[in-house]
């Protein structure tokens, strides 16, 4: 149980510095001159003075040699320091901090909306039994799947919102400001949830164990119950970790369409404006959340199947 | 000991508000306020929904964008203000002024009991510490810095006199005196850190103060009691009528468009075209405004290939099919009809005859020139292809630009750049040509980008050569005779436009949505929302 912990745990530090590797490589080699970048989205690069610029590049750290930037930024960033927002010169971190309390709440009810709709549409697929309801249950998640966040945010907006005229389209005004941007990121998390849960469902279904029970005279209610949903827990469990970036990236959207300050917002025009340490700091930050979620579901999985961290056993199950 | 012109300008704005009344009341003024229905009711909470978040930034002096002064101008006031019917500069937190006739002294009298919301007073020592601090910003006041050009000092010369000192001519300063990026914070905000003031931790004059800003959600304004020096080109005096002021960022259109729809918005900037006919549908009521300055042009680069070929830029000119670029648009975009516009531009000169299309006549130029015509329509000569690179601000052009310019010969590739990118060609003077507008209601506006001797630094996309052109830029900007003033502009503008040095393409507009709840929507002289007068009929 240690042991794999701490290889767990290895593997989340190990992705945290790739990730802050990777964003220091795109972001502050590879452009020539990051202030001209950063100025330049504004501009006025041309307009400041060289005596100016230097002050600036000093400010920033950017006089140093790369290799001494890279390890004065791995530093600060292991302090949570990932230096000022070029745009409002705060702290990146405090910018993170105003952010996440919108997306938490966003991701959060988005997350509780897709785990119901995802779990109620993938058991009433499986469980159904007149062949045209399976096959609308079944066609729901890759529909889900396919249409895009942007499409279904100004579809909601424009029935619910304009149309309708029952809940706001844009703000952060209470929990009613909350619904329609909830629903929208729901919509795609529910459909790939709903997708894999459905198959394992639909296998778990066919396994003989299952046939035993029916055999036995149990009824299907209970063999689902007490049978099936347990066994194809797994792979669900594990979509969920994955699930956690797919709603990241769809605040991006969500967040743009309803005008709220969440992290996906921020990031968004932190790359539009060039403004790095911003970007870097969203992307370490979202790597971070990415990898707790995953090691805590990996730990749930090894709870519920301690046999998996022996060693030679199969790896937890990623679709 | 020199004679100074003195403007009693007081009365003239006061004519003003009467002539303005009367143009208000039949509603033929179509950039003015809109025309008030009944009395004016105080109280209530407006919304309106901004195309952007102010880019994080809320101090004048440190900004250049537009979509921050929307919300800046409520809360700091000016020494005078622009008038958006008449183009007149009119007394505001400046009662009159003098001006030397070499444009080097400013002298203003101040408004006596003004004070900032956090109850300082504003006094010549309040203007001299703002104007000293701009200076001490440098080029970070992206905005403010220009406009104090060849700044020496400002001298107390009692509380309420106040005389500012210039090394060299300097005209342009007093409409550039008008725009919030020169609006007073109070004397204990001066030292505050840059940063800070961006976030708004500041005390202004204004009709409105902050209540909050949070970055990418909202600017929420509260009513200033006891405000009553607006400026003259204002419809009435004492506190504003509005209770709160929020200002939403929402930068989907049709969002917008909804919001103003279904009233979860009082009034929304940048109406796409798509929306416009269902806002009108909806009984809200469009806003039309053209923003004073520089129109769409194309901007030769004159050091590059072909920017530096008249033959070359006499045939773009007459190939661009300005008609057919205006069905890309909505309410208020027209053909430009100058260098500067739109007509009620202050030193505004028509120069509509010389802009003409005419694709026979490019084809005519172009083939007498030796450009031959080659096997897939694009000219060539001496083996040269006749490519043009063009960076333009308005993409949704470029299809129609490609198309138009192919049917006399000439190949434009489109380079969709990031802004980075584009920042980098536009510094490394990487391109033949470079479309632009410029919003400034002073001639001004234009010597920047048109001069020779910057190459390529500041504005100065037309990395301009040593022409005519150079003196009269020069001129206007030191000539405090209006007579004068406008003959150098006009032979500055005619020059570059006869050369095709500079191209007018079209008059852009600012399309505003209004909710049919809400009077007295208004903009200032260069187009910035001004919600001092605007008020709710229920």
């Amino acid at each position: 149980m240690i042991r794999y912990l701490g290889a767990r745990l290895a593997q989340a530090v190990g992705v945290l510095w790739a990730t802050f590797t990777v964003t220091f490589v795109l972001l502050y080699v590879l452009p020539q001159d990051p202030i001209v970048t950063m100025l330049g989205a504004r501009g006025d690069s041309s307009s400041l003075d060289p005596a100016q610029m230097a002050e600036l590049r000093q400010v920033f750290g950017f006089d140093q040699p790369v290799p001494l930037q890279y390890l004065t930024r791995l530093a600060a960033a292991l302090r949570g320091d990932f230096g000022l927002s070029v745009q409002t010169r705060q702290p990146v971190l405090h910018e993170i901090a105003q952010a996440l309390p919108h997306t938490l709440a966003l991701a959060g009810l988005a997350l509780a909306l897709a785990l119901t709709a995802g779990v109620v549409i993938a058991t009433a697929a499986s469980y159904a039994t007149r062949p045209w309801l399976r096959q609308v249950l079944f066609a729901l998640p890759p529909l889900g799947v396919a249409l895009p966040t942007f499409w279904v945010g100004l579809t909601l907006s424009q029935w619910f919102s304009f149309r309708w005229r029952l809940l706001p389209a844009f703000g952060t005004d209470g929990f009613r400001s909350l619904i329609l941007p909830a629903l929208t990121l729901a919509v795609p998390v529910s459909a790939s949830l709903a997708q894999v849960l459905s198959q394992s469902l639909i296998a778990t279904w066919r396994a003989p164990h299952i046939g035993l029970a029916r055999s036995k005279g149990a009824r299907r209610w209970h063999v689902l119950t007490h049978h099936v949903f347990r066994n194809s827990l797994g792979p669900a469990l594990a979509v969920l970790g994955l699930t956690v970036g797919n709603v990241l990236a769809g605040s991006v959207v969500t967040e743009t369409i309803f005008a709220r300050p969440g992290l996906g917002r921020l990031v968004q025009l932190a790359v539009t404006e060039q403004d790095i340490p911003v970007v870097q700091g969203v992307a370490v930050f979202a790597a971070a959340v990415f990898v707790v979620v995953n090691l805590v579901v990996d730990l749930v999985q090894f709870v519920v199947t301690p046999q998996l961290a022996r060693p030679g056993a199969a790896r937890p199950v990623r679709p | 000991m020199s004679r100074l012109r003195t403007l009693w300008t007081a009365l003239l704005g006061l004519t003003l508000i009467a002539v303005l009344g009367a143009c208000g009341a039949d509603g033929s003024a179509p950039d003015g306020p809109t025309v008030p229905v009944g009395q004016p009711v105080s109280g209530g909470a407006y919304v309106h929904a901004l195309e952007a978040d102010p880019n994080g930034c809320l101090d004048g002096t440190q900004q250049r964008y537009h979509v921050a002064f929307n919300i800046i101008r409520q809360i700091t006031d000016s020494l005078v203000d622009l008038d958006p019917v008449s183009g007149q500069i009119v007394p505001w937190l400046a009662q009159s002024w003098q001006i030397s006739p070499d444009a080097q002294e400013f002298t203003f009298k101040l408004q006596d009991g003004v004070t900032f919301s956090n109850g300082e007073v504003f006094d010549a020592a309040a203007v001299k510490g703002n104007f000293d601090r701009v200076i001490e910003l440098g080029p970070a006041a992206i905005g403010a810095y220009p406009i104090l050009t060849g700044y020496d000092r400002t001298e107390v010369v009692d509380p309420l006199t106040v005389k500012v000192v210039f090394s060299e001519p300097n005209i342009q300063f007093l409409q550039g005196l008008t725009a919030a990026w020169l609006g007073f914070i109070s004397p204990s905000d001066l030292a505050k850190e840059p940063a800070a003031i961006c976030a708004g931790d500041y005390s202004g004059t204004g009709p409105f103060q902050l209540d909050h800003y949070t970055k990418n959600d909202e600017a929420v304004l509260v009513r200033r009691a006891g405000y009553d020096w607006p400026s003259a080109a204002y419809q009435h005096t004492g506190e504003a009528y509005l209770d709160r002021l929020v200002f939403k960022f929402l930068s989907e259109s049709g969002v917008r468009a909804g919001a103003v729809q279904t009233g979860q918005a009082h009034s929304i900037s940048l109406v796409a075209a798509q929306d416009e006919s269902a806002i009108v549908a909806s009984g809200a009521e469009l806003f039309v405004t053209q923003p004073p300055g520089m129109e769409l042009v194309w901007i030769a680069n004159q050091q590059s290939t072909y920017g530096g070929d008249p033959v070359v830029r006499r045939a773009i000119a007459l190939a661009l099919d300005r008609a057919e670029l205006l069905t890309l648009y909505g309410s208020g975009f027209e053909i430009a009809s100058g260098l500067l516009g739109p007509a009620t531009m202050p030193y505004y000169v028509d120069q509509s005859d010389l802009i003409q299309f005419d694709p026979d006549q490019a084809r005519t130029v172009l083939e007498e020139a030796g450009w031959a015509e080659g096997a897939d329509g694009i000219r060539q000569r001496d083996g040269q292809r006749l490519t043009i690179r063009v960076i333009v601000a308005l993409t949704e052009q470029y299809e129609l630009l490609q198309a138009q310019l192919k049917r006399v010969g000439v190949e434009f590739l489109i380079e969709a750049l990031d802004t980075a990118s584009q920042a980098a060609a536009t510094d490394a003077g990487d391109y033949d040509f470079y479309v632009w507008n410029m919003t400034r209601a002073d001639p001004d506006v234009i010597k920047a980008i048109f001069i020779s001797g910057l190459d390529g630094k500041g504005q100065n996309r037309s990395w301009a050569l040593p022409s005519p052109a150079d003196q009269y830029l020069a001129a206007q900007g030191g000539a405090a005779d209006p007579a004068q003033r406008q003959a150098d502009v006009k032979a500055a503008v005619d020059y570059l436009v006869e050369q095709n040095l500079a191209i007018p393409e079209l008059t852009r507009a600012w399309v505003y949505a209004v909710a049919p709840t809400v009077q007295g929507f208004a903009v200032d002289g260069e187009s910035k929302l001004v919600f001092y007068d605007t008020w709710l009929t229920d």
